[in-house]
């Protein structure tokens, strides 16, 4: 099949070229004219053969809305593979042309064409080499610092239990020092809030003048000394929160000013318990 | 009534003196035109800019006024932090009208990027936060959130403010676009279902303003260049490189969960986790003698994907026993590659490189990861054959093992698609994919079974992501099918390309791969390469394919007596009848052809089940009219071998120079052949026919 | 049942193939069609286009025997799709063992599709489609669908 279909459009195409060219010789005139003669015969067969399949066979549309067009499909295609096979078994082999010339252009087109495409194969396979090698290189290395990284880890196991005791001092010491330093930031923080928290929203019994927003300032100043100020009050969910994490409510009682609650629960700062009002929380702001 | 400097027009709106109002008011509208002229010829310096944002900011003047002002804000080459933090403050007064708040949110929006500094912006973080609750703002303010966010910015109760948010509002695009990074950062926290088309959270409102913007940072750059030798614009990208490399390049580059030397927090020490020492940065190592002395007080990063960049700490993803990691780093790949590769358009140079890092890490850990083969086998649906070929292809080869009725319908379909319809060089392409595919499957998933034991054995490797459910029992049978397929595929592609010697190329590597399974990796020998393939060779036009293909029928012989001897007792495997047969027709039919000038022998010994017997009749030899058929494919006439023939003959004294004397030189002409490199003529002679003259 | 486009209808040229573009307007017919004839073969290549099938009755006596039969639609609207479910109902059903492809253009904007993908692939496993996706209008993707429907068959 290739051959022949080869030996096909070296005719079509280049028959003119071959048959005007300087090398045209007896063979290949032979061999177009044998060539005409056998596409004249194919075409009368074709067109045989075409008056037949308008005579007997019928189309069918593949695609119906009621059934699968698969089967259909699969039919036609399981029909037309054994027509195919059919016909190959009564064609036998195709065959090159016995005449002469013509076979000896082919095999020289074939073997001219096949060593350009060697020429490129050889270029592929050399910069192929050339990549395997650098991958080699590279997975080697990976080899060398997998092996060594392994070593190391290793030595470290044994110094780790070799160490055991010295380094639980160690790390005591060194957690007692990061405590300390936590501690310190800790209290900072809380002085720069309680600062914060006293200037802007002092409880109704220190009020000043100028701090009437958020409708605190304007009230009555007398009765309020057992209420609780608001950074006391915050400090108080705080540690409800890092203490009891499982249970972080605390119970609302008359120390904690309604106003205070109200502009937490507004700000967002705290939620109440979803069954029990009188219980608020800190929302979880660490998490 | 002239033009107005910009000095002049920024003077105005600073003075307390000026009036405010608009109507009539002609030296304002003077002062709005200079300034609106300056911005969009030239851009207004860092300076104008923080001094007209705030006077826009505080709404002195009305509010068209201060939106046109905003509107003017085209900055020549950055914009000071110092103007942005004005401005959120401003936001936070109420003093602008909710408009002009918007229109502020968005002019940062467009001029993110050049913004010098970002660290004082994000420390606003927890009060930019609030704004979602305006609705004006909130897809804007989700926007600039999601450029914002920081690993430590993920809490908790940020997400239920916008899941909160969500359910008030209803889903919205850019309510999931942040929800979309806050999972990114905390997959297991944030339990998100996106659907899977959107990928654009933010839609590019300002369009025009932006363009605006490009032309005249361009103007402003192209001029800058000559005098200066770094262009501002770009310094400051090469100062503060993270977000806009993190956007462009996709894999973020390396931050240390131990360092966080962000200026909102002043003391980084306590927040150390508990480690025994104080943790390394990553940032520190860059040489494998760092990792090596480090090795057991580093901090993986807190961006997982990071390890991509960095080859010395994958070493550290191997050592890790933390699946945590292993899952991140799927979830990250999963994400972004289904943005980028599937959901993306066309190629891109920063997920080539992406790509390019995830082929290195396979290498290196020796293994697929399992998301990946989620991805590929999706975009494998819509794959054009051309788009990132190579890479698609170098993960194909590192595919987990799966039933072949799957492999067939995910992975081999697709390509035979693609391998029909293409040239011949992506044929090859794909042949050496499947190829490789088919050696990984046989080194690292199937395991030679120990005769001793009933239980099937465990791999010989450990896997870096969790193994998938025992896979070895499917090991063997799709091994086996897929050998099968790509011998179809070699028959369909030499057909198709008329013995392409490329294409024959790497028909021979299969073939040598098929033959050598055995030895190399004990795979069971359960078939032979099919006849067309060895005879299509043998009667080849060049001498590389004679050659190998004779070494293949000896790889397989030995092979053959390797198990043989190793069953021993045990007895014959099913199907070894047939193989045997086969291969002793090869050997036969080769034999006859090169050696013993006996091809198409047919009337020797008709019952003889030779393949050639098979192929071809002995009424289409006759036909062809050679005279000396039997010969014409010797060791001597072989066309693929004439040439070497005759530069034997030539070496040889004058009167052997002749054909006819040249068959007593048979031996001599084979190590002739050696010399050339074709080993497999020789060796097959060698293997076969003990008598040599 | 005239009305169906039948496969061998008339004598096929020799050395010729015979295309024909079935899809909607917008869907990049004529671009498509363009595009093939650019590519260089060693056959004639003629196109022919129509919006929708069964094809007219008046053009039936000139018109040549088909070899094969391209389905474009363009994934981004949904009347495209509409249109070439219907266009598969008038086709013979020899077409559809290899003389058919579908050409699934807009692939590339997963945005804008106007449906899921799946409905696609559901339509060319049912007729035994070969699906080929792509963007016409992107160049180099227009020189792939190109290459690959011209390849050489065996």
């Amino acid at each position: 099949m290739p051959y022949s279909a080869n030996l096909l459009t070296l005719m079509s195409g280049d028959a003119q070229n071959v048959a005007n060219g300087p090398e045209a010789s007896e063979d290949i005139t032979h061999a177009i004219e044998d060539l005409r003669i056998d596409i004249d015969k194919q075409k009368a067969l074709l067109q045989q053969l075409h008056s037949n399949v308008e005579k007997n066979f019928q189309c069918r549309a593949a695609g119906s809305r009621d059934s699968d067009p698969l089967v259909g499909i699969y039919q036609e295609q399981d029909a037309w593979l054994r027509g195919m096979i059919a016909a190959v078994q009564q064609r036998g082999d195709e065959l090159l042309p016995t005449n002469h010339g013509a076979c000896q252009e082919i095999v020289c087109r074939n073997l001219v064409e096949t060593c350009k495409q060697l020429e490129e194969v050889l270029a592929h396979v050399k910069s192929q080499k050339q990549d395997l090698e650098e991958e080699k290189k590279r997975v080697e290395q990976w080899l060398l610092e997998d092996k060594e990284v392994g070593r190391e880890l290793e030595k470290q196991i044994r110094l780790a239990s070799d160490m055991e005791n010295t380094s639980k001092k160690k790390i005591k010491a060194e957690l007692g020092g990061k405590y300390k330093k936590a501690h310190e930031y800790h209290i900072f923080l809380m002085q720069k809030m309680i600062e914060f928290v006293s200037e802007h929203f002092a409880p109704p019994g220190a009020e000043k003048g100028k701090q009437k927003r958020h409708g605190i300032g304007a009230l009555d100043t007398t009765g309020y000394a057992h209420l609780l100020p608001l950074y006391s009050f915050l400090e108080v969910l705080m540690n409800r929160c890092f203490e009891v994490p499982h249970d972080p409510y605390i119970q609302l009682s008359e120390e904690h000013w309604s106003e205070y609650v109200e502009l937490l629960l507004r700000c967002g700062i705290v939620v109440r318990h979803p069954n029990d009002s009188n219980l608020i929380k800190l929302v979880a702001f660490h998490l | 009534m002239g033009d107005l400097y910009v000095e002049d027009a920024v003077e105005y709106f600073t003075n307390p003196h000026s009036r405010t109002a608009t109507r009539g008011n002609v030296p304002l509208s003077n002062a709005l035109a200079a300034i609106n002229k300056e911005a969009s010829a030239n851009g207004l310096s860092p300076d104008s800019i923080t001094i007209l944002l705030d006077v826009a900011a505080s709404s002195r003047f009305s509010d068209t006024v201060s939106q046109k002002l905003v509107k003017c804000l085209i900055p020549r080459h950055t914009v000071s932090e110092d103007a942005v933090v004005r401005a959120i403050s401003w936001l936070c007064t109420n003093i602008p009208s909710s408009n002009l708040q918007a229109l502020i949110v968005r002019w940062i929006l467009l001029v993110y990027d050049l913004i010098d500094s970002k660290d004082r912006l994000h420390a606003l973080y927890g009060l930019i936060f609030h704004f979602i609750e305006d609705d004006t703002m909130c897809p804007y303010i989700c926007h600039l959130l999601h450029l914002l966010t920081r690993r430590e910015d993920v809490r908790l109760f940020r997400i239920r403010r916008l899941l909160n948010l969500q359910s008030r509002v209803g889903v919205q695009t850019y309510i999931s676009g942040l929800l979309s990074i806050y999972r990114l950062y905390y997959p297991n926290i944030v339990s998100l279902v996106m659907s899977g088309r959107r990928k654009i959270f933010f839609k590019n409102t300002d369009t025009a303003w932006a363009q605006v913007i490009r032309k005249v940072q361009a103007r402003a750059n192209a001029v800058q260049r000559p005098i200066t030798v770094q262009v501002p614009s770009l310094a400051v990208r090469g100062t503060k490189p993270r977000h806009k490399r993190a956007k462009l390049q996709l894999v973020p580059s390396l931050q240390s969960a131990v360092d966080q030397t962000d200026v909102t927090v002043p003391t980084d020490s306590i927040q150390t986790s508990i480690s025994i020492t104080a943790g390394m940065k990553l940032e520190q190592i860059h040489t494998f003698e760092d990792l090596l002395t480090n090795v057991d007080r580093l901090e993986l990063p807190m961006q997982v994907a990071a390890l991509l960049r960095h080859p010395h700490l994958q070493h550290l993803l191997l050592c890790s026993s933390d699946r945590l990691l292993t899952t991140r780093l799927s979830y990250w790949l999963h994400h972004t590659l289904q943005e980028e590769l599937i959901l993306g358009n066309g190629e891109n140079d920063a997920v080539r490189e992406l790509l390019d890092m995830v082929v290195t890490f396979t290498d290196f850990i020796q293994e697929g990861v399992p998301v990946l083969d989620d991805i590929i086998i999706r975009y494998l649906m819509v794959w054009n054959g051309r788009d990132y070929r190579s890479h698609v292809l170098q993960l194909i080869t590192r595919m987990g093992m799966m039933p072949f009725s799957d492999l067939r319908e995910c992975i081999l379909e697709p390509l035979r698609q693609i391998y029909c319809s293409s040239s011949v060089y992506v044929k090859c392409q794909v042949l050496y994919c499947l190829l490789q595919l088919l050696t990984n499957y046989s080194a690292l998933e199937w395991v030679t079974p120990d005769p001793n034991s009933n239980t099937l054995p465990l791999p010989n490797t450990t896997s870096v992501f969790s193994p998938k459910a025992d896979t070895q029992a499917l090991a063997l049978t799709t091994i086996q099918e897929l050998i099968a397929y790509i011998d179809k595929l070699c028959v369909l592609g030499l057909t198709q390309e008329r013995d392409h010697a490329f294409l024959m190329h790497y028909t021979l590597s299969y073939m040598e791969l098929a033959s050598t399974l055995g030895q190399r990796f004990g795979v069971p020998l359960q078939q032979v390469v099919s006849a067309f393939l060895i005879y299509r060779c043998v009667f080849a036009l060049h001498a590389m394919a004679v050659s190998r293909v004779c070494g293949v029928i000896c790889d397989y012989c030995e092979q053959y007596r390797m198990m043989a001897k190793k069953a021993g007792d045990a007895g014959k495997q099913e199907g070894w009848d047939f193989i045997v047969n086969t291969l002793n027709g090869y050997t036969l039919d080769i034999c006859d052809t090169l050696w013993r000038s006996k091809a198409f022998s047919f009337h020797l010994n008709p019952k003889r089940s030779t393949m050639i017997y098979h192929l071809t009749s002995a009424d289409a030899v006759a036909r062809t009219r050679v005279a000396n058929f039997h010969t014409a494919f010797s060791l001597l006439q072989h066309p693929a071998l004439m040439g070497f023939t005759q530069s034997f003959l030539k070496q040889q004294p004058d009167e052997d120079r002749s054909l006819g004397h040249a068959h007593k030189h048979r031996g001599k002409l084979l190590t002739h052949l050696q010399e050339r490199h074709l080993q497999g003529v020789d060796r097959f002679i060698h293997t076969f026919i003990r008598s040599k003259d | 049942m005239a009305e169906i486009l039948k496969y061998l209808a008339k004598l096929p040229t020799p050395l010729t193939a015979v295309t024909l573009i079935v899809g909607d307007e917008g869907a990049g017919t004529l671009e498509l069609a363009n595009l093939l004839l650019q590519q260089i073969t060693d056959y004639h290549l003629r196109v022919h286009t129509a919006t929708r099938l069964p094809l007219p009755e008046d053009g039936a006596a000139s018109r040549p025997n088909f070899d094969f039969v391209i389905f474009l639609l363009d994934i981004t609207r949904m009347e495209s799709f509409k249109q070439t479910e219907e266009a598969l109902q008038y086709v013979d059903v020899a077409y559809f063992h290899g003389r058919s492809c579908l050409i699934v253009n807009g692939a590339k904007k997963p945005d804008r599709w106007a449906n899921d993908y799946s409905i696609v692939e559901e339509l060319a496993n049912a007729y035994n489609l070969q699906i080929i996706c792509c963007q016409l209008e992107d160049e180099e993707d227009g020189a792939v669908v190109r290459r690959r429907l011209t390849a050489p068959a065996i």
